[in-house]
């Protein structure tokens, strides 16, 4: 039984991961930035979730999907706007820039926070339901339920959409598709906006099960990485299924060696992936990385 | 995944008088005069080591970062080896601490040959991703090893550090700062340098010309390791202390020594140690002025100052002096006629 504890568990954790890798290889599929501060952008979530209850009584389940989501694409499309247009000639200066804004805003928080750990409340924060014999953490199962939502509608959104469709040939080809019609300046203020909307939105229905901190969103960072190496560049679904992978290996190398190796244990699998199969499990190319 | 790389440094010439050693020499002598100068009293000179320290880390990074054009996110594992190597051989085997600074340093080119394999298959963001994965797997393992002492670290007895006095400190981050701006200096003068910027600015055109580009990567990379390394076990003598996560750190080193060398100027000689400077002894400052009423602001004005600093000066601070420079040229001898 021990077994499909640890299943269960890693199942969960790597809806977290898919959740938050949907947005940054959203990111880095059409835009082509790697974009370091994704995970500031979850622990952000997290805080005006929690600032959301505190003040104006507000479940963070609702606030997830009213508030949390349009913030977060209006913050998206201005760091767009402000920053990143600036840099898309240059991926360097672009790392350099994502790296600057960890800093702004791990610190802007951390002066507003003063380093207080906050959570939220909800009716479901520390229920479990029983499937199958084991105990699932119903936030947890939440988030699960809602990567795989995001991850359908996303994939609908790019396939059968006019823009979505915009969207993959920006990023099949930039050049090419500006020769077609397409205003790709608009096509990456979009992208950014719903990429940093999904990072807010999986901070806000992180706070029930996790507390927030400055340096959460950091944590998240590499794993999403991970995530977005194994399924490969672009691609909606391959990061769904990687985060799921990684979340059960993580759990698995947890029970089977030691929780403290866990992690060392994927970043070598994802440092394996990145040479052996630098496309991913699902990813074409990484040149023309084919979305969904 | 090709890379259009922004030309950092091609406006200096190679002839310029601030790439001869009579230059060096002249601007090191200066920089060594101005920093005892301000280490009057014993907190601004801990600022002025940090700065120094840094300084040579910087420089230690460039040559992989600026020169070679691969941006690691990962020295801070160099950083930690030269540290660990160093504590545990003296706590430990009762070393002497130049053989524990040797060992370090040779662990560093063992390690950065090794992992030069896989993580030179990635290519920009990609190896700069590989490289912070490095640090992350670095830091579990020092964490999770009972021999590396976990997470309570290693404290190095009072009676076994070389020495305690800041001013003595002063020389000796000095003269590793001196130390990896000749060997920086040396290398550009060189052949080796003038490989490592072809396989920068042009990877196929320097493969086509007969140079490999894997080796001169994994020379810059063994070089600039063995450096950081140094400079890491220095760092942990002078502290006295190793904490696993402030060493390993990618926010505080790992990713940091990048910005300080981006906001000095990439691929240029004096660029990376000015970036470093003024910014880490100006962080502390801020740090301990703002003690106790705004956490956390020392560190966000190092992000603004970066993100404008890849938004208007791509060049850094070297860069803009050099700007500044050729403009006061041209109004003196505007002035003249």
């Amino acid at each position: 039984m021990d077994l499909a504890i640890v299943l269960s568990s890693g199942l969960l954790i790597g809806g977290i991961y898919a959740f938050i890798a949907i947005g940054l290889n959203l990111i880095f599929g059409v835009v082509r930035v790697a974009n370091f501060a994704q995970g500031e952008f979850v622990m952000l979530g997290m805080f005006v979730t929690y600032l959301l209850q505190t003040n104006l009584k507000l479940d963070p389940y609702i606030s997830a999907w009213l508030i949390i989501a349009p913030l977060g694409f209006i913050l998206g499309a201005l760091v767009y706007i402000l920053v990143i247009r600036r840099l898309l000639d240059d991926h360097y200066m672009q790392m350099f820039a994502t790296f600057g804004l960890i800093f702004v805003f791990q610190n802007l928080v951390l002066s507003l926070s003063r380093g207080e750990a906050k959570q939220t409340q909800s009716v479901v924060a520390g229920k479990t339901i029983n499937a199958f014999g084991v105990d699932v953490s119903i936030p947890r199962l939440i988030i699960l339920l809602s990567a795989i939502a995001v991850a359908l509608l996303l994939i609908q959104f790019l396939n059968r959409t006019i823009v979505g469709t915009a969207m993959r040939a920006v990023a099949q080809d930039q050049k090419t598709s500006t020769l077609m019609g397409i205003n790709s300046n608009q096509i990456y203020i979009l992208t950014f906006g719903i990429s940093i909307a999904l990072a807010a939105m999986a901070g806000a229905l992180l706070t029930p099960s996790y507390a927030a901190t400055t340096e959460i969103g950091f944590g998240f960072i590499l794993p999403a990485f991970a995530v977005v190496v194994l399924g490969g560049l672009g691609s909606v679904k391959g990061s769904l299924v990687g985060g799921i992978l990684i979340g059960v290996i993580e759990g698995l190398a947890g029970y089977l060696l030691d929780p403290q190796l866990k992690q060392a244990v994927w970043f070598t699998l994802f440092l394996i992936v990145l040479v052996i199969r630098p496309n991913g499990l699902f990813g074409k190319s990484v040149k023309g990385g084919m979305l969904a | 995944m090709t890379l259009e790389i922004e030309k950092t440094s091609q406006k200096t010439t190679l002839k310029s008088p601030l790439k001869s050693w009579g230059g060096f020499v002249f601007g090191m002598m200066i920089l060594g005069i101005v920093a005892r100068l301000i280490s009057a009293d014993d907190y601004y000179n801990s600022l002025v080591n940090a700065g120094l320290l840094f300084g040579g880390l910087a420089v230690a990074w460039n040559i992989l970062g600026g020169y070679c054009g691969q941006f690691s996110f990962g020295h801070a594992v160099f950083v930690g080896i030269g540290a660990y190597s160093v504590a545990l051989t003296k706590t430990d085997q009762n070393w002497g601490t130049i053989p524990g600074i040797i060992l370090g340093i040779m662990i560093s080119i063992a390690v950065a040959i090794a992992i030069s394999w896989p993580l030179f298959r990635l290519r920009g963001s990609f190896f700069a991703i590989g490289t912070l994965a490095f640090s992350e797997v670095a830091l579990s393992l020092a964490l999770y090893f009972t021999w590396t002492k976990g997470a309570l670290g290693i404290q190095i007895p009072f009676d076994r550090l070389p020495t305690v006095d800041q001013k003595i400190w002063l020389l000796v981050f000095f003269a590793y700062l001196v130390f990896c701006m000749g060997a920086s200096l040396f290398l550009i003068r060189g052949r080796l340098g003038y490989y490592m910027i072809s396989v920068r600015d042009d990877e196929a055109t320097a493969a086509a010309s007969g140079i490999n580009p894997l080796t001169i990567k994994t020379i810059a990379f063994a070089i600039s390791a063995a450096l950081t390394s140094l400079g890491g076990s220095l760092y942990v003598l002078y502290l006295g202390n190793l904490d696993p996560r402030a060493f390993l750190s990618t926010l505080e080193i790992g990713a940091f020594i990048p910005l300080l060398a981006l906001i000095g100027g990439l691929g240029t000689l004096f660029g990376p140690f000015l970036g470093a400077l003024f910014l880490e002894p100006g962080q502390m400052y801020l740090r301990g002025q703002f003690a106790g009423s705004l956490a956390g602001i020392s560190q966000g004005t190092v992000g603004i100052i970066l993100i404008l600093a890849a938004l208007y000066f791509r060049h850094g601070f070297w860069g803009a002096l050099q700007q500044f420079g050729r403009w006061a040229l041209r109004i003196v001898k505007g002035g003249n006629k």
